[in-house]
């Protein structure tokens, strides 16, 4: 439990509407980096969490501490987004998640890695760009799991899954991520080195 | 030798994997060079993928905010008449720091050095002023050496000029600002 948030929301249940402001400043970035990758579209995003940080704070009477305030909130985020997919009639699992077995993903033989350097902006930004073209299912999933630094379990208490299905997306968005990423860094090696020798030329 | 699979590694990585499959994975990279390869790539996906590049505007909060709780939200009265009162305030500083600074100095429009920028462009538009002012008066045209009453005159004209120019600028400030706001 974050002390900070418990605090906060002792402050705020005992009537100090004022203080939600701090929740709000505290989660918004991260829970935006969820409904962005959830809606696909920055406008929608911040609507619905404007939505989701107006729910959470009519139900914090109800909020048991069950868990941290982080990941209640968090499936607040995920529903109301859910919600909003459902209303647009896009589909919220893929096919490719139907418990599909993942024990037997072999690694590619061709795992080489390009003449790049992994550390640097380039390459931090076509990981952030390959993210935001998985299908939402998955990058919802990888974000949860990176940018909230959430457990398997604490996912699928977020996302009412089962923890099959939230290990095999995670899987399987990882492994699209790296194939996806590997396949533009290959690219940008090969653009380096035509552009390098046409210099020598 | 068979290869470990994506989710052993993964699991290997995450720290999720039970006793047994940790021990499998550090013996298997310990000779296996593609695992190896494998497992850093995903090292460094992992890291990269931490970073958080989205974020919610400026005033998110505020938004969320008037939404819970109306009451403390800031009037549109009160704060057209913080604006006023503010724009108000600085006239009456500005008049009175330039009727000072006049009165107590030679006051010269063009000849003196150090004038900043911004002062020469604020002299340059009241000539310009004046000009057109005189072409609208004809007859009561200013003689080219000022006179002790035309000096005052042209003080109060250079306040006026200020004072509007500074309400001018704040006002504009003011409405863009307002202009963002979204309730």
């Amino acid at each position: 439990m974050n002390d900070q948030d418990f605090r906060v929301i002792q402050r705020i249940l005992a009537g100090e509407k004022r203080a939600y402001a701090q929740l709000v400043d505290r989660h918004k970035e991260r829970a935006m980096a969820l409904a962005v990758r959830m809606l696909k579209n920055h406008q929608d995003a911040e609507e619905a969490l404007q939505d989701a940080f107006v729910r959470a704070f009519n139900a914090l009477p109800r909020f048991e501490w069950k868990s941290s305030f982080s990941t209640w909130f968090y499936r607040i985020v995920y529903n109301v987004c859910a919600t909003e997919l459902s209303k647009k009639g896009e589909p919220q699992h893929t096919s490719l998640d139907a418990d599909e077995a993942h024990e037997g993903l072999q690694i590619s033989s061709e795992t080489e890695l390009p003449d790049v350097e992994f550390e640097s902006n380039e390459f931090r930004g076509i990981v952030l760009e390959e993210i935001d073209k998985l299908p939402q299912s998955y990058a919802s999933m990888l974000t949860l799991f990176f940018v909230q630094e959430m457990s398997y379990e604490e996912i699928v208490e977020t996302s009412e899954l089962p923890l099959g299905t939230v290990k095999n997306r995670l899987f399987r968005g990882r492994t699209m991520l790296k194939d996806a990423v590997l396949r533009r860094m290959r690219v940008v090696a090969m653009k380096n080195e035509g552009s390098l020798k046409e210099k020598v030329a | 030798m068979t290869h470990l699979t994506v989710p052993q590694i993964l699991q290997f990585l995450d720290g999720t994997a039970d006793y047994a499959t940790q021990a499998q994975c550090t013996n298997h990279l310990a000779v296996c060079g593609q695992c190896r390869r494998e497992v850093e790539v995903h090292k460094k996906l992992s890291k990269a993928s931490k970073q958080n590049p989205f974020a919610t505007s400026a005033r998110f909060t505020e938004r969320v905010m008037s939404r819970i709780a109306p009451e403390l939200r800031t009037s549109w009265s009160s704060r057209i008449l913080n604006n006023v009162a503010g724009a108000f305030a600085m006239m009456v500083v500005l008049g009175v720091f330039g009727y000072v600074v006049t009165s107590t100095s030679d006051f010269k429009l063009e000849s003196s050095p150090e004038y900043s920028t911004m002062a020469k462009s604020f002299t340059e538009s009241y000539a310009k002023l004046k000009k057109s002012v005189q072409e609208e008066t004809d007859k009561m045209a200013v003689k080219t050496k000022a006179s002790p009453s035309s000096n005052s005159s042209q003080r109060i004209i250079l306040f006026a000029f200020l004072a509007l120019l500074t309400l001018g600028v704040i006002d504009r400030f003011v409405l863009r600002q307002l202009m963002k706001t979204k309730l």
